[in-house]
């Protein structure tokens, strides 16, 4: 029946009608999609006369001609109605959404989109333009200092690692620390961010507190990070993106290697110390006179970075989609090491019926990757920069040399030819969902998604490498990894008396992951040509491992707000690990938060210079059960083999009453808007782990090492604050500066068999109760200035107090015995970072700064180089070994000659605090008056962009950066400059 | 209304076909789940004893063997050891938290146990037939035999040696003979430990009666036990007993001597199984014993050798020329150490099997000689000595002698002592021994004069090193329960 038909039917019956009757009104109440709006209320507007919409959003109301009908439902602009007829008819509404409510959104997994401003949890959003474009495959490189309460460390400069994160301190000490990393509703592995193309992201959020994360129950002890990929927009033409960049890495800072010795100063310094007779130093110079510093040929100069990338968005009347497709190469600054990514993404999202709606995102990745080849001896690796200086790396006609003279050693670039190790992998990762609006409000939707990558990693000794000739090795090791994860869940929003509204959620979720790698080796190979297993004779051997594990769970919410000033919510969630013993595999999570929108009250209405503050406060569990085997709540039985027979061993003695670790967690946050230009946030928290899942060191004579058991205590409390202001914002001009900073103290109140101190053995970390994770350590004293020996301090009778009495020094050294609680805190309390952006007209700056304070390593690499009593003779040394002790009154470095000069003592552990320039990025956009004269571009923009470019830390080894207790060697940190152009048309 | 449920029912079809749920019930795939189908058959308990070689098999060789050899008077380190094994070599900042010493103790445990796990198990296994019985008790005695040896490698390490006097109060490590992962025990004395040695000896004896000794046996036979027996009776200063488990072991004749130099290095180089008595099996790529490779370390770069450690010349100035074993146990090389070519003498008693090498060049796998009958001539020749029956000590001394090309000795008393302690030296060095005994003979660890000052590591001083001079009594010459041990079991400080 179309509408003009109806119409004039409806004409005819007014024509007819009688003047003051009463009126019988029905019709529908819709939005603009069609879609009834269940509940929605009709009200004869200056009575209390009113129906309700049903359950097809129809209804039915007697009126008198003349009457003004007001429809209104929750989250719509209210409308009014005339009655003009005075016959019955039908008047069908639709209803519109308040674009006044449209504001920040935010996906937090499961339901539906919330506005950020009226989340109850503590969530912090970047936007893509904060990280996409950086000259890192690591996207979360870029989240360094941007998110009060999140550290990130990126402790390498290999080309595609991942960084390590953490939220609000550390909450586990063996258990996992990491927060859940969500995409699109779908948890993946912490191995697939580098695989993605930044530029895909729409935002990244990071969930903090209980409210916002305990729905994920079992696996956000640490946080959740959700990334949201881009979409398209409903009937909007395809818009096609273009960027592309180029630039170079190299090393982040070269002092520790600039102060090795060259030639002439250690030969001099064996001269002076007689650490070599002078017939071995006689025998060295007579052969070898060249003065090689070591870095320059372990470590390449502007490694060459490339990256390009389209993308294709818009959409139709109830289609839409975004299809992007990049590459990215990096070459490492060691020889050899690269990372050539290629990745693709396609998500469509679309509307078959007003009320069935699906998505689909599906991201497909393939990269290769070449590691710093560290095999052939410890001189290969980083470790090379120590070897003598006065060995030649090239011959008198100027050719690189294959195997080094004196050193023994295969040239770095020579070994790497010979040693490919190359990993390929491919990644997908596709999710897709439908949901079903039967009517306004309530949404039934169904997610599954996965993760699944396999890689092989290759190794090569090809037959022509001379240290083994014709002799050929190949590995092949071909990983697989598949996460599947299904859920439902079931929404109902609604509201009763127009200001009190209510979600309510329920849901289902499994998630199950599997593993499997497959090893094979082969030896013999004689040809480079012929590299295939089946090419090898000898040493043929085979390997295998598998891996499986689950969870299920079941979770509920509610939200309720009144009138959008008093926010609640309460979710629940149930978990069951296939990791935990049965009689213990369930856990029960629960998590209730507050938010009062106080700017809402009437007696802040008016005052002007405030524009917005709200307070928060939550709390409630979570669980996690990562940093654990599959297995072990089992008792397992291996089979080994001897004489071709199998034999059985006890693998695992296993914990039947393995469980989750529990942390609670309370919050409460303030977030302030100021004078229209700044806005500050605070949030304090207390986080409690318990039930830590922590392997209890037994004695060896019970023949095991360790059993993973539930214990402890661990506590982090601290403070998050964040402000950032618009301290201008023209038409042509903006400049907005932002600092962030977040303090955490961890205290551990208990660990495991009533004890106070554990000491893990030989990483000079301990467990102290009552303090936290401290460096346990000698502390060193000085060297004595009247006899030139080292002294250290005698610890008291408990190790855990560090115990420093100027009278009670020691110059015997024994590890054991001296070592003590040195109260240096293993992980930094505080992190942060500032920085700003500005633009005018054209023309954008952005600075970012990340800092980390009080944070501390121990520096193992000068245990080798400021050793010359144990590995002078061997290595290289550090120049500063020359302040050695020589008469009474001498003030010096080290001690006297004929004691060693560096124990692992607290001179090791230096203060790593670091403030670094994470990013500088100066762009250019052309005008928009040049671009509509092309009538085919809508913008064009250049930028160049520094990476880790300034760099201000007491630090002396290679990197500071490097999150661990300790730094030997490995692969130093880089700096990048990359330039890059941005086209959209 | 109909819509809806038309809807909704569209969902259920969808949403609900893909949630099949997960079983929480994970078992994994590389190993049994709890211990119930492990020990069930007589089968079952086949496979539990030939476990346990595959476990002696990584405890033998190795540093289990040469820990105690660099610690004692055998070795100078050279300039480019690397502080390999540095604290047990230097003695002076050796403490109970070193490394090497855990590995020692906490591998020993780790075998005991899996023994103690098994035997605890054997009581659930059923046996149908008589015979099934049988072979089921001489399964379980093998597992005893495997205890005693473990506990005798323990408390060699661990333990001042056995005095009768102080035996019985002296403390040492403590005794574990069930499986419990809770358990605290206390140190047991040294007696105490002698005591359960000989008693699993005596269990081991009974029930491998009739499991024939043969040479080049890759499993325990009686004479293992025969061989194990006459070594603790003799380091327990049981000298009759030490005597007859030996001489016995001789008397019959299985496993005679080599008489060529040409057999002693194919004994040595090819793992001929000739005079071994249990020789362990190995085979590429998944059944590989652990090597010796400190004393070559061949650079196939420069082809030369590297190694950690050099005999000392004291050492070398034992063996008389035509002493066979000269040229077997050692051989000069070329040397590259302190960025100077030199020539040394090198230990060449374990260069590596040529039919176990993996590439062209060596991997220094062997064959691991667990007991060697050399050993018992050595037994029964000290414990007549002790017996004041210095012709049977001159018998068997003198057999061995003449195995290795040297004349007879006719000294006696005291002097003849020597020539069987130097005996011992020479025959037994780097299968580590020697530490032990110079701990029970009373003799200073006294590092001999170097082959050559320029090879060899002395800083900061040579006192640590080719100048070491320890007094036989040092504390640091037994090897001390470690700090972590202590800790977590505050029943040791007792």
């Amino acid at each position: 029946m179309s509408s003009k038909f109806l119409f004039s039917v409806i004409l005819f019956f007014f024509t007819f009608s009688v003047v003051g009757q009463v009126v019988k009104v029905k019709g529908s109440i819709k939005d603009s999609e069609g879609v009834p709006l269940v509940g929605a209320s009709v009200l004869v507007k200056g009575t209390s006369k009113g129906a309700v919409a049903d359950f097809d959003g129809k209804y039915e109301i007697s009126v008198k001609k003349g009457d003004v009908l007001l429809y209104t439902f929750i989250g719509m602009i209210p409308k009014e109605v005339k009655v003009t007829k005075s016959a019955s008819y039908e008047i069908n509404v639709v209803l519109l959404e308040d674009a006044q409510e449209l504001g920040e959104v935010v996906v937090m997994g499961y339901g539906t989109e919330r506005k950020i401003a009226s989340v109850v949890g503590s969530v912090a959003v970047v936007s893509s333009k904060e990280i996409a474009k950086r000259p890192s495959s690591n996207a979360f490189d870029a989240l360094q200092g941007k998110v009060a309460g999140l550290q990130v460390y990126t402790s390498s400069g290999q080309p595609g690692v991942t960084s390590s994160v953490r939220l609000n301190g550390v909450g586990s000490l063996r258990g996992s620390t990491r927060p859940l990393y969500v995409i699109d509703g779908i948890p993946v592995s912490e191995s697939i961010i580098p695989t993605l193309n930044p530029n895909d992201f729409e935002n990244i959020s990071v969930l903090k507190d209980a409210s916002a994360t305990s729905l994920y129950g079992s696996r956000a002890a640490n946080g959740v990070i959700f990334i949201t990929t881009r979409k398209g927009g409903l009937n909007r033409d395809a818009e096609i993106s273009i960027s592309s960049q180029i630039g170079f890495s190299n090393l982040v800072n070269k002092d520790f290697f600039n102060s090795m010795m060259n030639s002439e100063e250690l030969i001099g310094f064996w001269k002076e110390t007689r650490l070599q007779s002078q017939k071995s130093i006689e025998a060295i110079t007579s052969k070898y006179n060249a003065d090689t510093r070591w870095e320059n040929v372990f470590f390449n100069k502007d490694a060459l970075m490339r990256k390009i990338d389209a993308s294709i968005s818009g959409g139709g009347s109830n289609i839409t989609y975004y299809i992007s497709a990049g590459y990215s190469g990096e070459k490492g600054v060691k020889a050899f090491s690269r990372f050539d990514a290629y990745n693709f993404r396609m998500n469509i999202n679309g509307k078959l019926k007003d009320w069935l709606r699906f998505g689909m995102t599906s991201s497909m990745g393939y990269n290769e990757r070449e590691n710093a080849v560290s095999a052939g001896g410890t001189r290969n690796n980083v470790n090379g920069i120590i070897n003598f200086p006065f060995y030649p790396t090239h011959d008198e006609n100027g050719n690189e040399y294959e195997l080094i003279p004196g050193l023994n050693s295969y040239h770095p670039n020579y070994f790497a030819k010979k040693h490919e190790s190359p990993r390929k992998r491919v990644d997908l990762a596709p999710s897709g969902f439908v949901t079903i609006t039967p009517v306004r409000g309530l949404t039934i939707k169904s997610q599954v998604g996965m993760q699944y990558y396999t890689s092989q990693q290759s190794g090569y000794r090809l037959p022509s490498y001379k240290g083994n000739l014709s002799n050929g090795r190949v590995s092949e090791s071909i990983t697989k990894y598949i996460t599947k994860t299904m859920t439902n869940t079931i929404e109902y929003k609604f509201n009763i008396a127009q200001k009190n509204h209510f979600t309510l959620l329920a849901g289902q979720e499994s998630f199950g992951t599997y593993y499997e790698e497959i090893e094979a080796v082969s030896t013999g190979q004689i040809k480079d040509e012929m590299l295939l297993l089946s090419s090898g004779r000898e040493n043929k051997d085979v390997s295998q491992e598998k891996e499986a594990s689950a969870v299920e769970s079941l979770f509920a919410k509610v939200e309720y707000d009144w009138d959008n000033r008093y926010l609640f919510d309460v979710s629940f969630r149930r978990d069951g690990s296939s990791k935990f013993g049965k009689s213990s595999r369930y856990g029960n999570f629960w998590s209730a938060g507050v938010m009062w929108k106080a700017k809402r009250e009437k007696f802040l209405k008016n005052v002007s210079w405030l524009n917005d503050l709200s307070f928060k406060f939550s709390i409630g569990s979570t669980g996690n059960s990562g940093g654990i085997g599959a297995y072990q709540s089992l008792q397992r039985i291996s089979t080994s083999v001897y004489e071709k027979q199998s034999g059985y061993y006890l693998h695992d003695v296993g914990n039947p009453n393995l469980s989750w670790e529990v942390q609670q967690q309370t919050n409460f946050t303030i977030n302030a808007y100021l004078f229209d230009k700044v806005s500050l946030s605070a949030e304090f928290y207390n986080r409690l782990t318990k039930n830590m899942l922590l392997a209890v060191p037994k004695p060896y004579s019970t023949g095991i090492a360790s059993q993973t058991q539930n214990v402890g205590e661990l506590q982090n409390r601290g403070i998050n604050v964040t402000l950032s202001v618009d301290a201008l914002r023209t038409k042509d001009y903006n400049l907005s500066p932002y600092v962030n900073f977040g303090y955490n103290r961890d205290k551990l109140l208990e660990i495991f068999d009533g004890k106070e101190f554990y000491e893990i053995p030989n990483t000079g970390v301990s467990y102290v109760v009552g303090e936290g994770v401290n460096f346990a350590y000698p502390i060193f004293h000085s060297i004595d200035a009247q006899t030139g020996t080292p002294r250290w301090y005698v610890p008291g009778e408990k190790k855990y107090k560090t115990h420093k009495d100027e009278n009670q020094l020691t110059s015997t050294f024994d590890r054991e015995s001296l070592t003590q609680n040195t109260g240096i805190r293993r992980y930094a309390p505080i992190a942060g970072g500032f920085g700003l952006n500005a633009a005018y007209k054209g023309l954008s700056l952005n600075v970012d700064f990340s800092f980390v304070y009080k944070k501390y390593l121990i520096n193992n690499d000068r245990f080798f180089t400021e050793n010359p009593y144990r590995f002078g003779t061997a290595v290289n040394m550090n120049k500063n070994v020359f302040d050695y002790w020589k008469q009474p009154g001498d003030q010096t470095r080290f001690p006297k000659l004929g004691v060693n000069f560096t124990e692992f003592d607290t001179r090791l552990i230096e203060d790593a605090s670091f403030i670094r320039m994470k990013n500088i990025t100066l762009g250019y956009s052309l005008p928009e008056s040049v671009l509509s004269q092309t009538k085919f571009f809508n913008q064009i923009r250049f930028y160049v962009t520094g990476r880790n470019l300034l760099t201000f830390t007491k630090y002396s080894g290679f990197d500071p950066e490097v999150d661990s207790n300790l730094s030997l060697g490995g692969y130093p940190n880089t700096k990048q400059v990359v330039f890059g152009v941005d086209v959209k048309f | 209304m109909k819509n809806i449920v038309k809807k909704i029912g569209l969902l259920a079809l969808l949403g609900f076909s893909f949630s099949a749920c997960n079983d929480l019930d994970k078992i994994p795939y590389d190993s049994l789940a709890g211990s119930e189908s492990a020990f069930q058959t007589i089968e079952d308990a086949n496979f539990w004893v030939n476990g346990r070689y595959t476990s002696l098999r990584g405890r033998v060789y190795g540093g289990n063997m040469y820990f105690t050899d660099v610690q004692s008077d055998l070795l100078n380190a050279s300039a480019d050891f690397g502080n390999n094994v540095g604290e047990l070599h230097r003695w002076e900042d050796l403490t109970s938290s070193n490394s090497d010493v855990s590995s020692v103790y906490s591998s020993y445990y780790g075998a005991i146990d899996d023994v103690n796990f098994a035997l605890e198990g054997f009581e659930k296994i059923q046996t149908s037939t008589q015979d099934e019985k049988k072979q089921l008790e001489k399964l379980k005695s093998e597992l005893h035999l495997f205890r005693a040896y473990y506990y005798s490698q323990l408390v060699l390490r661990f333990a001042k040696a056995y005095d009768p006097a102080t035996a019985q109060t002296e403390k040492t490590i403590p005794l574990v003979l069930n499986f419990d992962i809770n358990a605290l025990p206390e140190r047991a004395t040294i007696k105490q430990v002698y005591d359960q040695i000989f008693a699993d000896l005596a269990v081991a004896e009974k029930g491998m009666a009739g499991v024939e000794g043969k040479v080049g046996a890759t499993k325990f036979t009686e004479d293992a036990v025969k061989i194990l027996k006459a070594r603790v009776s003799l380091y327990t200063q049981n000298w009759q007993q030490a005597y007859t488990e030996a001489s016995t072991l001789i008397d019959e004749g299985k496993y005679p001597l080599v008489t060529t130099q040409q057999a002693l290095k194919d004994m040595w180089h090819n793992d001929a199984t000739t005079e071994s008595i249990c020789q362990l099996f190995v085979e590429n790529p998944d059944e590989t014993p652990n090597t010796n490779s400190l004393y070559l370390l061949y650079n196939n770069r420069n082809r030369k050798y590297s190694p950690y450690f050099v005999p000392t010349q004291a050492l070398l100035d034992k063996y008389q020329d035509d002493d066979f074993r000269k040229k077997v146990y050692f051989e000069r090389k070329r040397t590259y150490l302190a960025n100077q070519d030199f020539v040394l003498t090198l230990v060449n008693k374990f260069p590596g099997n040529p039919s176990l090498f993996t590439n062209k060049f060596t991997n220094y796998r062997h064959f691991p000689k667990v007991f060697r009958v050399a050993e018992a001539y050595l037994i029964a020749a000290e414990a007549a000595y002790k017996l004041n029956d210095d012709a049977n000590a001159k018998k068997y001394l003198n057999a061995l002698r003449t195995a290795r090309g040297l004349g007879e000795v006719t000294s006696m008393g005291e002097d003849l002592y020597q020539e069987i302690k130097d005996e011992r030296l020479r025959e037994l060095a780097f299968e580590g021994m020697r530490l032990d005994d110079l701990k029970r003979w009373k003799q200073d660890v006294v590092r001999g004069t170097p082959q050559n000052i320029e090879t060899i590591f002395q800083t900061p001083t040579p006192e640590q090193y080719h100048q070491l001079n320890r007094s036989h009594s040092d504390e640091k010459i037994v090897w001390q329960l470690s700090e972590r041990e202590k800790e977590l079991n505050p029943n040791l400080k007792k």
